[in-house]
């Protein structure tokens, strides 16, 4: 089931149209809900993978209403360790092949959306030991974990929020233009994807085969297949994925839902760190306010003295968690540590200024525009060379590699 | 505790972190308004306001706050 097709989009636009006419919120739960089972249904491919996606579910909360009771720190540090662990191995993790033999290792159980449901689990587990008086039961936690306008590829949506509109769930549209604007959300979304996105992907797919462990030969060195290579295939992902972001947010409208904003323009993001802010902007928040924040706050309270030398660290082990979460193989670890390495460097840049400078200097020094759009221009390109490691095998990079004269 | 009350035992965290003895603060004033308040030393706010109002916030109260305005109301709420 495709989030863009007609099959989808049609019945979800219809009765998201004829919700505000259903007689009350019991009947607005009971269709959000029945829209929920049936498009996880058609998700889930056996029945062995409906049951580790529901004992998942189901486990976290029932870890969750005993944590509200009694937070207890082993469970909530056993519990998380568990899934993160099952995590790794549904996902197959290739370092996972250095450490266990090959049949230890095969799976074939596909749970949709399971890397979103760890990070929802993740935060409702740690805000119920902290102390939530969110109404919590499981009618409405279900709805929760299983909301198809999140389940799939995100926005990550907190609890709360969600808690807060399901006690409603009353369409946030009033008038005809409010309605008007749900449904050109959703339409440009559609045409992000199938038109800007499919562009863009088309070019790129045109000279990725060039550098995979398949192609005879090192390509030889064409100017314009290197720009499909490198730039279109940040741009496409970007139109992919915020054009998801549009039709799960506009539909999310139609029934009352408040679906996350999750890109801001992040191309013209001046550093990592603003990127992060800007681009995949849940996962990015999410990132500082359950691995950054606890973990500094760690440093600082034991190492009160030397806690902004070890910020750094914090910054990139962060990043780098969330670099080696998009993906299980080794591209992917590549990637995180250049996603810790870019937001460190940027927060060391930005000290070393203020310390060269003075404060006023460094003010100055971001009012400039033409540092800003170095900057800027700086950054997106950083971007795109994490992507070519996101994009391509070790096998496709070494053959780019040759192509561009570069031997090792 | 009085808001204001409040504010003038937050001011002098404020000063002391940022380490900037001429600031003021105000409800709206947000991380844009303070030079170098930056993630990392909104952490070092946090635990020095904790350490101030002997409260302890939890990470989703850390996440949620937008300007000083919430943050007072939210050591009014935790200290009452």
């Amino acid at each position: 089931m495709e989030i863009c097709s007609i099959t989808f989009l049609f019945p979800i636009i219809l009765l998201g149209t004829l919700y505000p006419f259903l007689p009350s919120l019991i009947w607005r739960q009971l269709a959000l809900g029945a829209v929920n089972v049936i498009c996880i249904s058609l998700l889930l491919p056996t029945w062995s993978s409906a049951a580790v996606f529901f004992f998942f579910i189901l486990s976290g909360y029932g870890v969750g209403v005993t944590l509200r009771k009694h937070p207890n720190r082993s469970i909530l540090v056993g519990y998380i360790s568990l899934f993160v662990a099952a995590f790794v191995y549904l996902k197959h993790y290739s370092f996972l092949q250095l450490v266990f033999p090959a049949g230890m290792l095969h799976s074939s159980l596909v749970i949709v959306g399971l890397s979103y449901m760890l990070f929802r689990q993740i935060h409702f587990l740690i805000d119920q030991y902290q102390g939530s008086d969110d109404p919590l039961d499981l009618w409405g936690y279900l709805n929760y974990q299983i909301n198809i306008f999140s389940l799939v590829s995100g926005p990550i949506t907190r609890y709360p929020d969600f808690r807060e509109d399901w006690d409603r769930l009353e369409p946030l549209w009033l008038s005809r233009y409010d309605l008007l604007m749900a449904y050109g959300r959703i339409w440009i979304g559609v045409i992000k994807v199938m038109v800007l996105g499919a562009i863009f992907y088309h070019y790129y797919s045109f000279a990725a085969p060039l550098w995979t462990p398949g192609a005879p030969t090192a390509a030889k060195f064409h100017a314009i297949r290197i720009v499909y290579l490198f730039y279109f295939f940040p741009i496409y992902i970007y139109f992919n994925f915020s054009g998801y972001c549009d039709i799960v947010i506009g539909c999310g409208y139609l029934y009352g839902l408040r679906i996350p904003e999750n890109f801001k323009t992040p191309f013209l993001s001046r550093n990592m760190i603003e990127f992060w802010s800007r681009w995949h902007i849940t996962l990015g928040v999410w990132i500082k306010d359950y691995l950054y924040t606890p973990m500094l706050r760690a440093v600082l309270t034991r190492f009160p003295k030397r806690g902004g030398n070890l910020a750094f660290l914090c910054y990139f082990i962060a990043f780098f968690i969330a670099g080696v979460w998009h993906g299980s193989t080794w591209n992917f670890v590549v990637y995180g540590l250049l996603q810790g390495l870019g937001v460190s460097v940027a927060k060391l840049w930005e000290m070393l200024l203020t310390r060269w400078l003075g404060r006023e200097g460094h003010k100055r020094y971001l009012a400039s525009r033409p540092v800003h759009w170095a900057a800027v221009g700086l950054n997106f390109h950083y971007f795109c060379f994490t992507c070519l490691i996101f994009g391509l095998s070790f096998s496709g990079l070494r053959q780019l590699g040759l192509t561009l004269g570069l031997h090792w | 505790m009085t808001r204001s009350e409040v504010q003038v035992r937050l001011t002098g965290v404020f000063r002391d972190v940022f380490q900037s003895p001429e600031l003021e603060l105000w409800d709206a004033m947000a991380a844009r308004d303070v030079p170098g308040w930056d993630s990392m030393n909104n952490v070092r706010l946090i635990l020095s306001v904790e350490a101030e109002f002997a409260c302890k916030f939890t990470l989703r109260e850390i996440g949620k706050q937008q300007n000083v305005g919430e943050l007072m109301d939210l050591i009014i709420k935790k200290t009452t």
